[in-house]
């Protein structure tokens, strides 16, 4: 809608088209532009969707609304449209009696489920008192804005984030953890907006590292991105509760993904640095080995490319790297269109986990990250006698426009000669590799966009800072 | 929207119920101070077993949602009475699944009002500030659609 709202604030009469089954998604995002009497009109989704493959299929989905649309930019505005008084809400404390305790954690799940206020478990309730022993897990002020949360923009505070950790059962040494992990959500280079509300199932991937991940028991071995450990569960309900109350997100109303956004914890583990034959993640990132750090990512799904392991099947590791270049190849149907800004703004990074005993025989063989790295980027190419002629031309604007990093524009412009080779990848450091799981395990890996589509990044490695009750991260 | 019988506080304190000024036989200062007396012990029993069936326990929780700051509300552009001899734009970000139902918005469109001119624009979700200046120098009105 924020295009819309751009005309509309030029002066020019417009009406806002959508299917029946985003309206409620496009009056938010009004609310959120400021215009929320914007001149909407919807067509029925599920004529949309089944008719509009051809122009002869669709017609009658344009007929019916034709004239609709001509209404919407000559009827004068009404009144009520006219309006610009804003609405103002109370965010006070509220009081819940019943007369038993049994019956007013019933009444209080009642209304703050009720209200869209929670992720449909049972929640504990936020009193006062519980929500200051969740605070003496920091140091830091109650009254520290740490960011806003998309969509609405709402103004995370300390204290409004240990309110919904409270809530989700975490315990106050997880607090810090949940603090940075919202800082790198809320971080104004990361594109929260399109992860919390687009129809593709993005997630986050929240990856502790360090030593504050071994006190606080966060699982890095068999089993890391499933259930069982509260840590993992409540750091993750945390997150989401907040997400939700704070950035005020609902399914179907402005979290428009399909078919969800499982987990609905995100994705929340540890990496596994007992097995790790190279030093913990974040120190690639220019933290000190001895750090505790969160990193997030904007994925597309867990497990969605396998590239072997497992209790099953032999594998060697050569096979594995083959496999992890065959699927950096795959994005290669966009690669003649790739533009920033656009829906397909760029090529992908990737999360490689790589279960300890891949990492432990890649260490023998030699390779370490930087190294491996370097051997994937080389790899995932595409030779120049087999690039498209839109392909070779989609290189030079995107070097024009920066999105190609300098460092690496004579690598792109020497492959679109004969027997060079274009890479997949921007570059290296697109490929991110952590050590977690078990043994056995899977090795598999994650992928998300390099750029995000309303900011620019789609990953964030923050220090872990504040914490009270842990030796780390203080 | 939270129901409001859902958030009221609990009633006040029973004995701010209670009228406690003396009147007609009570107007003697012992008896005043007796009944008085005894007015406040079966009050007090009265608020007892008052709480106990009604509002045994009550909970204060915080409000978990962020502050918001919306920014200030603009209403829509003034609308045109007449189209004859407008230009109206046609803005759709680039995928494909909505190109053919944009053709048929502008056919029609043609069809219904012929004195009009449509020019078709596409780009990202957000068509940016400058790409908006432009469309707003080549157009009168617009319908503006964005989706998979």
């Amino acid at each position: 809608v924020s295009g819309y709202y751009r005309l509309e604030k030029l002066g020019k009469p417009g009406v806002y088209v959508c299917t029946d089954n985003f309206v409620h998604d496009a009056e938010s995002a009004a609310e959120d532009v400021g215009m929320p009497k914007s001149r909407i009109v919807t067509v029925r989704a599920e004529d949309y969707y089944r008719l509009r493959g051809t122009d002869a299929g669709i017609m009658p989905v344009a007929e019916a609304v034709i004239d609709e649309l001509i209404d919407g930019l000559k009827r004068p505005l009404t009144s009520e449209e006219a309006s610009t008084t804003g609405a103002k809400e109370d965010l006070g404390p509220l009081a819940v009696s019943a007369e038993s305790y049994r019956l007013a954690i019933e009444k209080f799940n009642s209304i703050y489920l009720d209200n869209q206020w929670g992720d449909g478990l049972t929640l504990l309730p936020p009193t006062k008192e519980a929500v200051q022993e969740m605070l003496k897990g920091t140091s830091r002020s109650p009254d520290e804005i740490i960011g806003t949360v998309a969509p609405k923009n709402g103004v995370a505070t300390v204290e409004k984030i240990a309110i919904n950790a409270v809530m989700a059962g975490a315990k106050p040494e997880y607090l810090p953890v949940i603090l940075t992990a919202m800082e790198c959500i809320t971080d104004p280079d990361y594109d929260d907006l399109h992860v919390m509300t687009s129809t593709g199932s993005f997630n986050f991937a929240i990856m502790v590292t360090g030593p504050i991940a071994e006190e606080l028991n966060i699982n890095a071995g068999i089993g890391f991105l499933g259930y069982g450990w509260r840590a993992n569960s409540t750091i993750g309900r945390a997150l989401r509760l907040a997400l939700i109350n704070i950035g005020r997100v609902w399914p179907g109303v402005n979290d428009m993904a399909l078919v969800g956004r499982p987990s609905q914890q995100f994705y929340v583990f540890a990496e596994n640095q007992k097995f790790s034959p190279w030093q913990p993640f974040h120190v690639t990132q220019g933290f000190k080995p001895e750090d505790s750090c969160v990193t997030v990512s904007s994925v597309m799904g867990a497990s969605s490319h396998l590239l072997g392991g497992g209790a099953v099947a032999t594998w060697t590791p050569q096979e594995i790297l083959d496999s992890s270049v065959r699927m950096m190849k795959e994005p290669r149907w966009g690669m003649a269109t790739w533009k920033r800004g656009s829906s397909n703004p760029g090529p992908m990074k990737y999360i490689l986990f790589f279960e300890p005993v891949l990492a432990m025989e890649l260490e023998r063989m030699g390779y370490n990250r930087a190294g491996l790295q370097k051997y994937l980027y080389e790899h995932a190419v595409v030779p120049y006698e087999e690039l498209t002629p839109a392909e070779i031309a989609n290189v030079q604007p995107r070097i024009d426009s920066g999105e190609i990093p300098k460092d690496r524009i004579s690598i792109f412009k020497g492959a679109l000669k004969p027997g060079g080779k274009l890479p997949m990848l921007d570059r290296p450091e697109d490929i991110r590799i952590v050590v977690a799981g078990g043994i056995p395990g899977y090795s598999f890996a994650m992928s998300f966009w390099r750029e995000g589509l309303y900011a620019p990044t789609s990953d964030q490695t923050k220090l872990i800072r504040g914490a009270t009750l842990t030796k780390a991260g203080r | 929207v939270l129901r409001s019988e859902q958030i009221k506080p609990d009633s006040g304190h029973i004995l701010d119920l209670i009228d406690l000024k003396p009147a007609g036989i009570f107007q003697g200062a012992f008896m005043k101070k007796f009944c008085i007396r005894a007015f406040m012990a079966t009050a007090a029993v009265v608020f007892t077993i008052g709480c106990q069936s009604s509002n045994d326990v009550t909970l204060e929780v915080l409000n978990p949602r962020g502050e918001i700051s919306l920014p200030p509300v603009s209403a829509p552009s003034t609308r045109i009475a007449d189209l004859a001899g407008k230009k109206i734009g046609l803005y759709w970000n680039e995928k494909p699944g909505g190109i053919h139902f944009w053709n048929g918005i502008e056919q029609l469109l043609k069809e219904k009002l012929p004195e009009t001119t449509v020019l078709r624009y596409s780009g990202p979700f957000d068509l940016g500030k400058e790409y908006a200046a432009k469309i707003a120098a080549e157009t009168d009105a617009f319908f503006y659609g964005v989706g998979d």
